[in-house]
């Protein structure tokens, strides 16, 4: 018995690392606590990788419009970061919008940290504020002049809906024209 | 005569599978694993560089995601965005000490353990601003995040020790995945889940792109929802697989495309690229043993 509980890593760490032991200890306290709570605690657990079960009969999807005329069409999956730049954003400045040029996660931080005092200096940066809300289209014409053309002077965003037919293939509905946001012409 | 040859089939087999195969030309030390890790980090700098990620080119976003999670908490709290993020000439300055660093520690295979901090610190800083500012918590650069920090041992002891834990900690993300599917997300009892999982991330493909070829192919899985799901419960099971590595190294050798096969199956289905978190696959190879290995230990370099 001795010997298996010798070749445990945790036991081996003690015995030669102890700040590696520790180091171990939290990260595994993370993990646990992390599963526990369904809190993210990175890089001990990211959550939000995994998807839930249910079934999806309607989606939508952002369709954006260059300078009027193209839409933008970012196919390959190897440009997943730049994509998740600017969709993921899109959706999420989206949600704050509706939510009234608010961050709809503010209120559940707000209420976490009246509940946890010690929390609050580090909530300091946590939520969206109205006026980054406010600054997100003219970024996101800077970020796609930057990495994608820079004879990018327009863009126009929408929502198209879809549904999912009998045999789940996606059939597109309608398309609803959200924002718009052009470069300020300089003198 | 035959049976001789019959012998030696056997004793090659019974070598591989006890890991005894596993030991050339691909076994690493600390000077190829330091190599091999800052060269694969190097490789994801200009991956990064190519699709417009670094920070410089984030041409100082405003929209934040810290959600829950006390590290962003943290993150933020630190003020690093303020300085390194927001201003154009600070995020120039960050992405060109993680390029120098990294070199760096390349070159000098992470000789020197000021440098393999900062290169460590720049990756760990790196993953936070890209994972908060793109709005999505993202698994895939976690492997970069916390890596590099292994090259910070002094001693061989201390450096098997810590290499030994990413190992785990490699197995842990692919096992954790398993468990949380088939546990607490409970997906793999639900039989539409691979189409769910299909339909989902490619509907915008297949919409923008009605002739192509590969709409054809996802609407046929897409219309065979039994064989999505038995892909699905395979690609589940593959990474459950993985727990194998938690009580023998035997099968590292077979563990070690488990990550390869899993990350172009969801490449090619779910539209996600995995493959920077495939640094952690590292872990897996074989240690070298025997007279032709760098000592572990080595004295900073001047």
């Amino acid at each position: 018995m001795q010997r298996l509980l010798r070749r445990l890593y945790l036991v081996k760490c003690f015995r030669h690392h102890k700040l590696l032991f520790f180091v171990s200890l939290l990260f595994i306290l993370a993990a646990f606590y992390g599963h526990k709570s369904s809190c993210e605690i990175t890089p001990s657990l990211v959550i939000a990788m995994y998807s839930g079960s249910h079934q999806t009969e309607k989606d939508s999807l952002w369709l954006i419009t260059v300078n009027d005329t193209v839409r933008l069409d970012l196919p390959h999956t190897i440009d997943e970061p730049r994509r998740m730049m600017i969709f993921s954003t899109l959706a999420a400045y989206h949600r704050g919008v509706l939510a009234g040029y608010k961050d709809p996660q503010e209120n559940a931080i707000r209420l976490v940290v009246s509940k946890h005092p010690f929390l609050s200096p580090l909530s300091r940066g946590t939520y969206n504020t109205g006026a980054d809300y406010a600054r997100y289209l003219p970024w996101l014409l800077r970020y796609l002049q930057g990495a994608v053309d820079s004879k990018i002077k327009k863009i126009g965003l929408s929502l198209q809906y879809i549904h999912y037919d009998d045999r789940n293939l996606p059939v597109a509905d309608s398309t609803h024209f959200l924002y718009e946001y052009r470069q300020a012409e300089t003198p | 005569m035959n049976t001789d040859k019959l012998r030696l089939h056997k004793d090659e087999a019974a070598r591989w599978v006890t890991g005894g195969g596993w030991t050339r030309p691909w076994s690493l030390d600390r000077d190829r694993a330091a190599r091999w890790v800052f060269g694969a980090l190097l490789v994801i700098f200009f991956y990064r560089y190519f699709t417009h990620s670094l920070v410089h080119q984030l041409q100082q976003p405003v929209l934040s995601q810290s959600d829950f999670d006390y590290t962003y908490w943290l993150y933020h709290f630190t003020r690093f965005p303020d300085v390194f993020v927001q201003h154009r000439t600070g995020a120039f300055l960050f992405d060109g000490v993680l390029l120098a660093s990294t070199l760096y520690c390349w070159a000098t295979r992470g000789g020197r353990r000021g440098i393999v901090v900062l290169s460590a610190l720049c990756w760990s800083l790196y993953g936070l601003t890209y994972n908060s500012y793109s709005y999505h918590h993202n698994h895939a650069v976690i492997g970069i995040m916390v890596l590099p920090y292994v090259f910070l041992a002094k001693e061989e002891s201390s450096f098997t020790l810590a290499w030994d834990g990413m190992r785990y900690f490699c197995l842990y993300i692919y096992v954790d995945a398993f468990f949380i599917k088939t546990f607490i997300g409970q997906n793999v009892a639900y039989f539409p889940a691979g189409v769910e999982f299909i339909k989902t991330n490619q509907s915008a493909f297949m919409l923008q792109h009605p002739g192509s070829a590969l709409r054809a192919v996802y609407a046929f899985f897409l219309t065979h929802p039994r064989l999505s799901y038995a892909g699905f419960v395979s690609m589940v099971l593959l990474q459950g697989c993985m727990v194998v590595g938690f009580f023998t190294r035997k099968w590292d050798q077979f563990l070690f495309f488990i990550p390869l096969v899993f990350h172009c199956i969801t490449y090619f289905f779910i539209d996600v690229f995995f493959f920077e978190l495939l640094i952690l696959n590292l872990t897996l190879l074989p240690a070298k043993k025997g007279p032709d290995a760098h000592p572990v230990s080595r004295p900073e370099q001047e």
